[in-house]
């Protein structure tokens, strides 16, 4: 067993089991799978981890998260074996201090990580971003998004009154989806991020998801559309956070037809999404001290390197969407190891 | 193997354990008789209310205690820098808010573990979010390092109606710091009106 471990005896009967956990305190309100001895080995098995590896401290409680303790919560949320490794990764970039994760867990605002999954690990695990991605319907993106949900929760002890979300999301019960590589014209998020071919995941904290229903054949009109709805959420006060662009296929092959790039549709990207102050109301407003200026203008984000732009959902009709990041937040990638079946590749930590 | 009954089975514990920290050594006396001559230095991390909150909060130690007391400013999500690094040299004690949100607070916690071992800090928040601090602090090692209160209100209370709410903190840092002329903070009206744990 891993450092992070303990047995204890629990009913082997699954609604029993469910309201034992709720007592415990492990639980998140829906059925849950007992993390058995034999169960967790399976997905620690599976990974191509030793148990014991440490991917890190989860705070603001820092509880250790090793591959063990993390398979365990992939169990109780139902994660079939091979998709332990995407959790892994997905936790290890959420420890980036770039994530600032300890704000996320405590925040008043309605934020929640946002994993983007790259590369073969995609189809392997039947991770979708087509059609309907963020829906239900999908296993794999339901189970590894609750999986890292359970882990934010249980050993990085976020719940209230530590999570202090005035009222939440439904992001906060998982976010996974894949980009549509196969029907994007640009390289995939994670090569343009600097890692190597292979599979991937990149985490953004989100706290707003906008649609962007846009039905242009023009490139300049889709950007403008985009940019407004970069226009909402927390970088109205902070100017500081992600704005992730997801343009469906259509958008983006109109965008790349007209010569964009995705560093050229950031750049056009972070130029527009800017509010007059004009805009703003009268009066005292201490987050000033935050904003970025641009003239009479705030600019949403203070950094062109924190627009960053995807591909997903369905070819037609023409809706992309824009996820406003969680303002005191950034990205960060990391190559997901193994894969699903039975991935080789052993990692001490990430 | 462990032995278990009938309808029962042994599972993993998912919350992983928190490694013990080791308490970095203080250089300062504890608990502190903190001379006051060296002075006071709030950091206004410029959250709505806290500019309002600390001019008051100076004006009413002043009035009390005496002893210099400095402001100095920071943003609230960049809460470091050579601008505090200066305006903290020199000073006796450290009043470090205001924590009214998840990263205000555990950047004010993760601050006041850092100086701690250098000087008496508090990290001053509202009751709402004492819960987040205390539980950063824990995990930072500094389960013992006080945490002022103030009501959640006091962000929106008008300045000329601040003092009360002044006045309690004042009194928290008294009971939290053992101030002269406050040994036991009795001076002030005690943790129920601005506590300190």
């Amino acid at each position: 067993m891993s450092p992070g471990s303990q047995l204890q005896p629990a009913p082997v009967e699954l609604e029993a089991f469910t309201a034992w956990a709720a007592e415990q305190g492990w639980a998140d309100g829906l059925p849950m799978v007992p993390p058995t001895q034999q169960r967790v080995a399976a997905m620690v098995e599976a990974s191509g981890y030793p148990p014991d590896a440490e991917i890190g401290a989860v705070p603001p409680r820092d509880g250790l998260a090793t591959v063990e303790v993390l398979a365990t919560n992939a169990v109780l949320a139902g994660c079939r074996p091979g998709e332990l490794p995407v959790l892994i990764a997905a936790v290890a970039a959420l420890l980036d201090p770039a994530l600032n994760l300890q704000g996320l867990q405590c925040t008043t605002n309605p934020a929640a990580p946002l994993v983007i999954v790259n590369g073969p690990v995609r189809a392997e695990l039947g991770i979708t971003g087509g059609g309907d991605a963020l829906a239900g319907g999908n296993r794999a993106n339901l189970a590894i998004g609750r999986a890292l949900q359970l882990v934010l929760r249980n050993v990085g002890g976020a719940v209230p009154p530590v999570d202090q979300s005035v009222l939440g999301s439904p992001a906060k019960r998982g976010l996974v989806l894949g980009e549509h590589e196969e029907q994007s014209p640009w390289p995939p998020l994670h090569r343009r991020r600097g890692l190597p071919d292979g599979s991937a995941v990149t985490v953004v904290a989100v706290e707003s998801l906008v649609n962007v229903p846009a039905p242009y054949r023009d490139p300049d009109a889709i950007l403008q559309m985009m940019a407004l709805a970069m226009c909402n959420g927390l970088n109205l006060h902070y100017s500081s956070g992600v704005l992730l662009a997801c343009f469906n296929p259509r958008h983006a092959s109109i965008l790349a037809a007209a010569g964009y790039s995705p560093d050229r549709v950031r750049a056009e990207l972070f130029r527009r999404a800017r509010v007059p102050v004009s805009a703003y109301p009268g009066g005292r407003n201490a987050s000033q001290a935050e904003w970025t200026m641009g003239g009479d203008h705030v600019l949403m984000t203070d950094d062109v390197a924190k627009v960053e732009v995807m591909v997903a959902g369905a070819s037609w009709p023409a809706h992309s969407m824009c996820f406003n990041g969680w303002a005191i937040s950034g990205m960060a990638s990391r190559p997901v190891a193994g894969g699903w079946p039975g991935g080789t590749a052993r990692r001490e930590g990430t | 193997m462990c032995q278990v009954d009938a309808g029962y089975v042994l599972v993993h514990n998912p919350t992983g354990v928190v490694r013990p920290v080791v308490q970095r050594p203080h250089e300062w006396p504890d608990p502190p008789a903190v001379a006051l001559e060296h002075g006071l230095v709030i950091v206004d991390n410029l959250i709505p209310g806290m500019t309002e909150l600390a001019a008051s909060v100076q004006a009413r130690w002043q009035a009390e205690l005496g002893g210099p007391v400095r402001v100095v400013q920071v943003p609230h999500s960049r809460p470091t820098g050579a601008g505090l690094s200066a305006g903290l040299a020199g000073s006796g004690l450290a009043l470090l808010g205001l924590g009214n949100c998840g990263a205000c607070t555990t950047w004010l916690a993760e601050l006041a573990a850092d100086l701690v071992p250098r000087m008496p800090v508090a990290v001053l928040v509202t009751d709402r979010f004492a819960a987040v601090a205390r539980a950063r602090l824990r995990a930072l090692g500094e389960p013992d390092l006080p945490v002022v209160t103030v009501p959640d209100a006091a962000p929106d209370t008008p300045p000329k109606r601040l003092a009360p709410v002044a006045g309690q903190v004042v009194a928290g840092c008294g009971t939290a710091w053992r101030l002269p002329g406050r040994p036991d903070g009795a001076g002030g009206p005690g943790p129920a009106a601005g506590g300190a744990a």
